[in-house]
């Protein structure tokens, strides 16, 4: 039967498999489901009660989630003694600092299927400014389990959410922990250093801007570049923000070491002039004369909401040849998929340009991002996403060829 | 602990509590946990005569009045958030100054605003009734329509009723569409 908010059922499966389809979600927007386990209190036992994809599977085998698939399947005749009722859940990754709400979402639709059982719950999304919601409870009346249609939930994101259900938190992990859990261990990388370093994969040609570009940002794709038309002559000034979250050690589902993230450029002039531009060494480079290349404070911690900035002096575009953007971690072990690094490249009278750091490889603590490259007077962004043991591998790759010593901030 | 009463079940109060004279009748909800429009839930009283309706509109005690003519049922006050736990709002009914016409007391809750804030009762957690033995403080009877509710704005909690000279109380837990008006008109009020 189709539910409406608050609306209960009675449950004739014991097997229930439970899936959220959202459609095609907004570009950014990713979605956590989970599962918490009741007692008759209405909280949880203790952590072990928290299903989702840092603890895909309850005690017993009662409750899984598949975070891929946005599913829960359900045993209920395998759910813990004690265990009286199982809220499932939906949040918004990031969703505050993202901006994010439910109401962005123009369709969600919940289907429970069972061998006797088939209902769907279609979200009232509109006008919800939640970022984390009690999709539906499945829980046990006078013998009998039911299910109920809740739609309810928390503009505070996971953190809230796991505190209404007694999760202890110390910090909201919607700021700082609710990354995705890192992937399994990989079989240990050789110690032996590659013998030929990585070539980079020759830049296809550049496809031309579209002339005019609605959405305000562009999410660059891995190895695909974008051409920038110069307006006027000058690119102006090219703004590089990298923004990433420190981590926390707080909420111990969640835990990891602050992070520190560092940007950095590369830089290579057409009259031959190479330098790096970085918070370490304090090479932090000039904007009005050479290398062109500011970098603008040091943020420590990712705390601060804007991150760390470099310019670019656009004006001077003609004297560049080449920018490599890159970060790496300064301190704290690498966990690129809990530190959530991003680049916004801006300029003026472009449309803002995107680079997630995403691929996850959290051996290397070096990525190199993209690169803005001069090509008769075009500006040709490129998005790398690679990752390095060290400057001097990614330099070799890229073929800078700088001389390279240990160096401290 | 009275009689808990399941959907359409009744207690004869008179047989419970023998010399009742004054009974209390408290209605609670949870107070909403999730973000969003709190659960305003308005308590009213309908004073009935044997075809239903009020006799005039002074037999609808509500927020804005509170005490009935006859002075057999005073309004307790307002409570917007469902905070504080027992009841959040209570109605004291004289069972002997309700006037002999009157056949029975219908109790209701209304969501404030439900369609603005889109609630409804199935979103309210652990919504009660229950009667309460004034002089001894001693609870008679007791419905619990956390699973009765669903999709409605509007509720006939229970009702206090004549039988052959008691008065019994019977759970009653019908939904009713639209909100207070409606439901106001609907036992004869002109709203």
């Amino acid at each position: 039967m189709d539910l409406q908010p608050g609306q209960n059922t009675a449950l004739q499966s014991r097997r229930l498999n439970i899936s959220l389809d959202c459609g095609t979600l907004p570009p950014g927007m990713e979605l956590d489901v989970a599962a918490f386990l009741l007692a008759g209190t209405g909280k949880v036992r203790g952590d072990q009660d928290m299903v989702f994809y840092g603890q895909k599977q309850a005690e017993g085998g009662g409750v899984s989630v598949d975070a891929a698939n946005k599913a829960w399947a359900m045993d209920l005749s395998r759910l813990p003694a004690g265990i009286e009722r199982v809220a499932l859940t939906v949040t918004l990754d990031q969703g505050l600092s993202r901006k994010q709400r439910f109401d962005q979402i123009s369709s969600a639709s919940l289907s429970i299927v069972g061998d006797a059982d088939q209902h769907r719950f279609a979200v009232p999304t509109r006008g919800m400014a939640e970022t984390a919601l009690i999709l539906c409870e499945v829980y046990q009346r006078n013998g009998q389990w039911k299910v109920r249609a809740v739609g309810q939930g928390f503009a505070g994101g996971l953190g809230p959410l796991a505190r209404h259900f007694g999760v202890t938190i110390d910090e909201d992990p919607d700021a700082t922990a609710s990354s995705p859990a890192d992937p399994p261990p990989r079989a240990p990388a050789p110690n032996v250093p590659p013998a030929t370093p990585r070539a980079p994969a020759p830049a296809p040609a550049p496809s031309p801007a579209p002339s005019s570009v609605n959405l305000s940002k562009i999410t660059l794709e891995k190895r695909t570049p974008i051409s920038l038309e110069k307006k006027g002559g000058s690119f102006g000034e090219i703004m590089v923000n990298l923004r990433w979250e420190r981590g926390s050690g707080g909420f111990k589902l969640f835990g990891s070491k602050g992070i520190d993230l560092d940007v950095g450029c590369m830089i290579e002039l057409v009259d031959g002039h190479k330098d790096v531009v970085q918070a370490l060494g304090n090479r932090f480079g000039s904007f009005d004369s050479v290398p062109y290349v500011h970098l603008v404070g040091d943020d420590r911690t990712g705390e601060s909401p804007d991150g760390e900035f470099v310019r670019i002096n656009g004006g001077k575009w003609p004297q560049f040849r080449r920018v490599l953007i890159f970060a790496y971690i300064y301190e704290g072990a690498p966990n690129w998929a809990a530190a959530k690094g991003r680049v916004l490249i801006r300029m003026p009278g472009q449309p803002e340009l995107e680079a997630q750091m995403d691929s996850h490889d959290n051996r290397n603590a070096m990525c190199a991002i993209a690169t803005l490259e001069n090509r008769d007077g075009q500006m040709v962004a490129t998005k790398l996403v690679e990752y390095y043991p060290s400057h001097q591998e990614m330099d070799r790759a890229h073929g800078f060829g700088f001389n390279w010593k240990a160096g401290r901030k | 602990m009275g009689v808990s009463l399941a959907k359409g079940g009744n207690v004869n109060l008179s047989k419970e509590a023998p010399g009742l004279a004054q009974v209390v009748v408290g209605l609670g909800w949870e107070p909403r946990a999730t973000d969003g429009a709190s659960f305003d839930l308005d308590a009213s009283a309908f004073l009935l005569n044997g075809a239903g309706k009020v006799k005039d509109d002074a037999g609808f005690i509500f927020y804005n009045h509170k005490v009935s003519t006859c002075a057999s049922v005073t309004h307790n006050g307002d409570n917007t958030t469902g905070e504080g736990a027992g009841d959040d709002e209570t109605l004291d009914v004289d069972l002997g100054k309700v006037p002999a016409d009157i056949e029975k007391v219908a109790f209701t809750v209304t969501i404030h605003d439900a369609d603005a804030r889109r609630l409804s009762f199935g979103m309210v957690g652990n919504a009660f009734i229950r009667v309460v033995n004034k002089a001894d403080g001693k609870e008679l009877a007791k419905y619990d329509l956390t699973e009765d509710g669903s999709t409605e704005t509007a509720m006939i909690f229970g009702e206090l009723y004549r039988h052959s000279g008691d008065w019994k109380f019977r759970a009653v837990g019908q939904g009713f569409a639209g909100g207070l008006g409606p439901l106001a008109k609907n036992f004869g009020v002109n709203v």
